[in-house]
């Protein structure tokens, strides 16, 4: 492969990385194509009342095909989707912007001395609510505004501006002409902020309306990795928590939870999500004195539990979201615990498999060519779980101080080391390097090659550099 | 209206990928989701036959890569309008993450065609016959056209930055 063709495909992987599908675009294919059916029915019903009546107009059956239009996303501005715009405003001019210490991108609409402007800050790790907003100089004349949001937000005496924390690390302001302030909250309730479903190698299908998410990245959570939700009245909160390794070997050892306080979980009682057997359980503190809510949890194959954690959420709520979670639906093609394999791979031999519990986390490996100390291979390993990343995951990992390398486009950890192994009975010296990296929280993928130092057919397909970049590119 | 059994999981298993693809493959980014929305439209409606096939993801890529190409004829025609001013084209940046910018901007700039063949070739890692299946043309047509946008984006790029990348 020329040097032309590598950059192009780095180039193309970079370019798309940020690249992801709206959670809902399923519901909008399959509305939009229920629509069409409708109005081919209606166009097709509309012909045959033309034939007798040919005086109609021709623009009474285009407007009726106007219906077939579906609602589309205005705008997206950092992520946030704007939708149900009002008719008239045009396209956006999208700007960059500087508030109060604050960076974040802006989209303003205008018709006549109308105007509409959505901005976006991404403040990083910053966690707070409407009083971290006022310190920082946003409305010091505002009022408490909290329909929606995580944090709570402030409204502008003249209900013109409107500003809120909408996750811990998300912000969002709406601003308008004093002309068209009648948009200010109709426009900020339809900001639409897609969340990943996806949590490790599970899918959380539901969630109750009034649950938002609180931070966009997936975060430690007790024993594993998990997202937290809190209702927008913040009366109500709820953790899901996936739980990997040895921690989850069995119902029993899921039952351990590491509290951040001094938290226990009483009065257990064996209950069932879908199929699974699982433990429900109240959480509590100071000898059942205060009350943390309640906790249910269920295996979903040894090595792999699930949690959730509910504080003021009612019993219908956390039973509907436990049916809701169900293993995300596994790449097309071959793959290594959720991890699609390179198409390169697909036409080598696949020489054995291997699976192991890590205290918390798991591992598993799929070999081609040769089962290790047999000959020449590829080994891709994909580790999950809460502690993947940290320096207890990566001492368990490594056998050789890794150092900092970059393959295919990613920066990652390597190893290099050589072997002999006997093949046909002749000693023969093996290079093997292996790549490590993170391609998002509690989530790593090792590819692993031994070449033959003494073969002279090396497989250009089985590059490292290569390999690497051909799984990056196919990372969801 | 409930989906087609599998279809909702299909999406949210390969809707980035085929995103992603449709991004790569499109005369403008904007037009990516939209290219992907109407091949699953297509997808839905023929998704029983599909199952029964038991692989819709060759079809959707075949749909998104026909779509990305008639709109990017539709306006070629639309192109021949003349202007009086020459279209702008920035100068080619010499640095390494500049590189890949330029790249992609030059991917945007070769005929729909070349860049279809660009994409499933060296993003998507079809082998020659797939990409010809999904073009409808042979594979002869497959290595003259990737031949050709190699060609058209080393000089695109210009001497300079060629130096950088190399041959």
């Amino acid at each position: 492969m020329s040097d032309l063709e590598s950059r192009l495909r780095h180039a193309m992987t970079e370019a798309t990385a940020e690249l992801r599908i709206a959670p809902d675009l399923a519901d909008r294919v399959v509305r939009r194509t229920c629509r069409r059916k409708t109005a081919r029915a209606k166009t097709a019903a509309a012909a045959a009342v033309a034939v007798v009546l040919a005086a109609v107009p021709a623009y009474h059956l285009i407007q009726e095909r106007r219906h077939v239009v579906s609602v589309t996303v205005a705008e997206n501005v950092d992520g946030v989707e704007v939708r149900d715009l009002p008719d008239g405003f045009g396209r956006a001019e999208t700007f960059e912007v500087t508030d109060h210490g604050l960076r974040g991108k802006a989209a303003r609409w205008s018709r006549g001395d109308r105007t509409i402007q959505v901005t976006v800050y991404r403040p990083g790790k910053l966690a707070g609510d409407y009083l971290e907003l006022q310190q920082r100089g946003f409305l010091r004349d505002g009022t408490l505004w909290l329909r929606r949001g995580s944090g709570g937000g402030l409204i502008s005496p003249r209900h013109d501006n409107l500003i809120w924390f909408e996750q811990d690390d998300l912000v969002v302001r709406v601003t308008t002409s004093t002309s068209a302030k009648k948009y200010l909250e109709p426009v900020a309730m339809s900001l639409h902020v897609p969340w990943d479903p996806v949590l490790d190698t599970m899918r959380v299908s539901y969630m109750p309306e009034r649950f938002r998410l609180v931070s966009s990245e997936p975060q430690g959570i007790l024993d594993g990795l998990g997202r937290w939700w809190r209702s927008t009245d913040r009366t109500a909160s709820m953790a899901v928590e996936v739980v990997r390794g040895d921690r989850a070997k069995n119902l029993s050892k899921l039952r351990w939870v590491s509290w951040p306080t001094a938290e226990e979980l009483i009065d257990v009682r064996t209950t069932a999500v879908g199929r699974s057997r699982a433990l429900e359980g109240r959480v509590a503190s100071k000898g059942g004195r205060i009350d943390k809510g309640r906790m249910l949890m269920w295996l979903v194959q040894p090595g792999l539990g699930v949690r959730i954690w509910a504080m003021g959420a009612t019993d219908d709520e956390v039973r509907r979201v436990a049916e809701g979670i169900e293993p995300a639906p596994p790449p097309a093609g071959p793959s290594v615990d959720g991890v699609e394999v390179p198409p390169a791979l697909q036409s080598v031999p696949e020489a054995a498999r291997d699976s192991a519990l890590g205290w918390n986390w798991t591992t598993a490996t799929t070999y081609w060519g040769h089962p290790p100390g047999k000959g020449w291979y590829v080994a891709v390993s994909v580790h999950r779980g809460g502690l993947v990343g940290t320096d207890l995951w990566r001492k368990d990992t490594f056998h050789t101080t890794p150092r900092t390398s970059t393959f295919g486009g990613v920066r990652g950890l390597m190893t290099a080391s050589t072997e002999t192994v006997r093949v046909g009975g002749r000693p023969r010296l093996m290079r093997i390097r292996s790549f490590a990296w993170e391609p998002r929280t509690g989530l790593a993928v090792v590819v692993t090659t031994a070449e033959d130092t003494m073969s002279s057919t090396a497989h250009p397909d089985l590059d490292l550099d290569r390999l690497v970049g051909s799984i990056r590119a196919r990372q969801p | 209206m409930n989906p087609p059994e599998g279809f909702a999981e299909f999406v949210a298993a390969r809707g980035t990928s085929l995103l992603r693809t449709a991004y790569l493959a499109c005369d403008f980014p904007d037009e990516a989701e939209d290219v992907l929305q109407s091949a699953l439209e297509r997808a839905c409606r023929n998704w029983h036959r599909l199952r029964a096939d038991a692989a819709p993801e060759p079809y959707v890529r075949k749909i998104i890569i026909n779509l990305a190409i008639s709109r990017a004829r539709r306006r070629a025609i639309l192109r021949f309008i003349p202007t009086h001013s020459p279209p702008d084209r920035p100068a080619p940046a010499a640095s390494d993450v500049e590189l890949r910018q330029v790249l992609v901007d030059g991917l945007r700039t070769l005929p729909p065609r070349q860049r279809a063949v660009v994409v499933l070739r060296y993003w998507e890692d079809l082998t020659e016959s797939q990409t010809a299946q999904i073009l409808g043309c042979s594979v002869g047509t497959v290595k003259s056209q990737a031949s050709k946008a190699l060609v058209r984006l080393r000089a695109w790029l210009g001497e300079e930055v060629t130096g950088l990348v190399g041959s």
